[in-house]
């Protein structure tokens, strides 16, 4: 839901039904005050009109009442006689009353006690028989005055009729007195009441069920009303018109004086065309207010939505890393500050970028920095291992020629020293000859030096040939060599079962012989010489030995004991040239093994050494 | 039938000493000595046809053309191409041994140093190639 979508919702809910409520209730309020105004006018019209048509009967009665008791109209119809003065005088004082109303009080007659009409202000109505009529009838049995409606030959309402019995001074009846008024006289009153009022709203008499007066049109005297149905609400009766095409209210009130009710009719759409018009009017001024708060949410949503959205779009640009962009520090301050740091964030990922992209490139410059030092470094090595090979092809000549050209002159020194003595031996004494035989053992010994060192200098330029080697027998070959060369030694071996190594053949063979050879000329002054070979594990190790006890050597000197040339017994004790062990260390070393010795001077040495499988 | 046997040999010493060895085969004759490979081959080419030596006692180091080319060379004549050539030499270096045999040396030894030695590997050759072995057949 986006913020505007929120803002419209929160409108709604806070606005627009509070509003819509407000203005219903106004509208309710008005509705019920207009009514109430209303039907107060209503019932005061309706008091008016009462009081007007009261005040004219009540007049008519008591004029009716009065001329019955004047002394004058008693006296005349006391001595009434057809043609006397009484009788002249009566129709003068009559025509006098009428007067008092020339418009509406049309006659004025006296009915004797036998209802013939003796006297009349009209002329046409005397001698005329009365004695059937209401009002005639009425004052005889009750003797006091009455108001009785007339109607003519159609029945219709034409005339109010006043009568009051005429008495003497003893109160006996004489006659009765009778007022005529024109029905008009309502009509009138009727007419003044209804030319104020509104459209629609009009008055009427009603009497039995007839229109008596409406005020307006003479014709509808007479004519039945609708049936209607009446409430009593307060004083007053209040009701509708049954079966009426659209409701009417009505106002209806008994007269006091007369069997008829005034009706006041307003129809309803008095009411509901107000209603109606304040419902509208407050709806326009609802929807007024609706749209001052729409303009005002409006610029209130442009105020916040506006920049907020202009932040969002430049918030998705700077997610899609356009980091250069800057956003405009518009709108309320919570999004100037949301652009304000959305600015200072996307500065510091610039800066985090342009840190990176320089890390990456000093990372990068050290890799082809590392490359080419690498590169530098595999020359440099592919150089050495050139000079290296150079060297070794230098190595292999000179030691070619030293085979050649050092063994040529001992030769000729061995060989010329053997003809001196072969040839010239009778001529030299016993020591001469020992000097030849000196030089003789030099020389060869020089020649054993140099095929043992040439042969030394050789293991390091042999490549490993691996087989499956078994020691104990290489071991056990080696001493019956060893044995054969000296048959006359008595030397106890003691070679143990071992197992299996993967080893150059030729080189171990060449490093058991040279340690046979140690143990066998180091224990030739043993008489009872024991020379052993076998083989225990230690630390996951299988470490071979040689144990010999024969002269041994000193142990501050163990580290020395494979050192070229370096030998720990004098020459004539035991001979050798200090290659021997040396060449053993250096096989042993090939194979990635190592070699030790202990030993005790005159108690035999040991010599230790470890084969790993490559 | 001339009993001859060449000698290839640059050390005056090594020559005397070895001719002293060699008096003491019976079966030699003589002793023909070349200095150096040219000289070898150039006595081998002035023999006569049938009357080559029996036997080629042939040094490696040699000045002017070592004594693999003249074994080569040998073998590359169809004079000599059966002629019995023994490599005698100081040392006995692996390629020398392998580069000998594979250009038809019918034999390869070691001086020894030890003259005695010396003596007796002469002798024996002298025994060998001029009384136990066939010669090749004459061309």
């Amino acid at each position: 839901m986006t913020i505007g979508q929120k803002f419209l919702v929160y409108l709604t809910l806070f606005a627009f039904l509070p509003s819509t409520v407000v203005i219903y209730i106004g509208w309710y309020l008005s509705c019920r005050e207009i009514r109430s105004v209303n039907d107060q006018n209503l019932l005061a019209l309706h008091a008016q009109v009462t009081a007007q048509i009261e005040n004219f009967i009540g007049d008519g009665l008591e004029l009716a009442r009065a001329m019955g008791q004047s002394p004058p109209v008693v006296e005349h119809v006391a001595q009434f006689e057809p043609g006397s003065t009484h009788e002249t005088l009566l129709i003068r004082t009559l025509a006098n009353a009428t007067t008092l109303d020339p418009v509406f009080f049309n006659s004025s007659g006296i009915l004797n006690l036998y209802g013939l009409n003796i006297v009349d202000s009209d002329a046409s109505r005397i001698r005329k028989d009365e004695a059937n009529s209401a009002w005639y009838t009425r004052v005889l049995s009750n003797e006091t005055v009455q108001l009785v409606l007339d109607r003519d030959q159609l029945g219709r309402f034409n005339g109010l009729v006043f009568s009051a019995p005429v008495r003497n001074a003893d109160q006996r009846v004489l006659g009765v007195i009778r007022n005529r008024y024109e029905i008009t006289a309502i009509q009138k009153i009727m007419y003044e009441a209804n030319v104020s009022l509104g459209p629609g709203t009009y008055l009427t008499v009603v009497a039995e069920g007839q229109l008596m007066a409406d005020g307006f049109d003479y014709k509808r005297i007479g004519l039945p009303i609708p049936e209607f149905e009446a409430t009593q609400e307060r004083t007053l009766a209040w009701g509708h018109f049954s079966g009426a095409a659209h409701a009417d209210r009505l106002v209806l009130q008994n007269l006091n004086t007369a069997p008829w009710t005034l009706i006041l009719v307003q129809p309803f759409e008095r009411y509901t065309r107000q209603e109606r018009h304040i419902g509208i009017t407050l709806l326009f001024l609802g929807f007024c207010l609706f749209a001052l708060i729409s303009l005002a949410a409006l610029s209130v949503s442009r105020q916040i939505v506006f920049p907020l959205r202009e932040v969002q779009s430049k918030a998705a640009l700077l997610a899609q890393g356009q980091l250069h962009l800057h956003i405009e520090e518009a709108g309320p301050r919570e999004t100037q500050q949301l652009a304000k740091y959305l600015n200072e964030m996307a500065a510091r990922l610039e800066d985090l970028l342009e840190d990176l992209n320089q890390q990456i490139h000093n990372r990068k410059q050290a890799e082809s920095a590392v490359l080419a030092l690498n590169a530098e470094l595999e020359m440099r090595v592919e150089q050495r291992t050139q000079e290296l090979a150079e060297i070794n092809r230098e190595l292999e000549s000179f030691s070619y020629s030293v085979s050649h050209d050092l063994r040529s002159p001992l030769r000729a020194v061995d060989g010329f020293s053997r003809a001196l003595e072969e040839d010239y031996g009778h001529l030299l004494d016993s020591a001469g000859l020992n000097y030849l035989a000196r030089i003789r053992r030099g020389a060869q010994r020089m020649g054993q030096l140099i095929d043992d060192l040439l042969r030394f200098s050789k293991l390091s330029r042999t490549e490993l040939v691996l087989k499956t080697c078994d020691l104990g027998q290489m071991t056990a070959q080696i001493f019956e060599d060893l044995q054969a060369s000296e048959p006359n030694r008595k030397v106890k071996w003691r070679i143990h079962p071992v197992t299996s190594v993967q080893a150059d053949a030729n080189l171990i063979h060449v490093a058991l012989e040279n340690l046979a050879q140690n143990a066998w000329k180091f224990t030739a002054q043993r008489e009872e010489a024991v020379i052993e070979f076998g083989q225990f594990e230690e630390n996951h190790e299988q470490i071979f030995y040689f144990r010999d006890n024969g002269a041994g050597f000193d142990p501050a000197f163990a580290d020395k004991l494979f050192g070229v040339f370096q030998r720990l017994h004098d020459q004539n004790e035991f001979p050798g040239t200090g290659i021997g062990l040396a060449t053993v260390q250096r096989i042993v070393h090939k194979h990635n093994g190592r070699i030790w010795a202990n030993a005790q001077v005159d108690h035999g040495a040991c010599f230790y050494f470890t084969l790993p499988s490559f | 039938m001339n009993k001859s046997i060449l000698l290839v040999e640059d050390d005056p010493d090594d020559q005397v000493l070895t001719i002293r060895s060699l008096r003491k085969s019976r079966g030699v004759k003589e002793v023909l000595v070349a200095n150096n490979g040219v000289e070898a081959l150039s006595i081998l080419a002035s023999m006569e046809e049938g009357c080559l030596p029996v036997l080629v006692l042939l040094d490696l180091k040699l000045p002017k053309m070592d004594g693999l080319e003249v074994l080569r060379q040998i073998r590359a004549s169809e004079r000599t191409r059966f002629l019995p050539v023994v490599i005698m030499t100081s040392s006995r270096e692996e390629r020398d041994l392998s580069a000998c045999y594979a250009n038809g040396a019918n034999s390869f030894v070691q001086k020894p140093v030890d003259y005695d030695a010396f003596t007796e590997a002469v002798h024996q050759l002298g025994t060998y190639w001029f009384e136990v072995n066939c010669e090749p057949p004459c061309r």
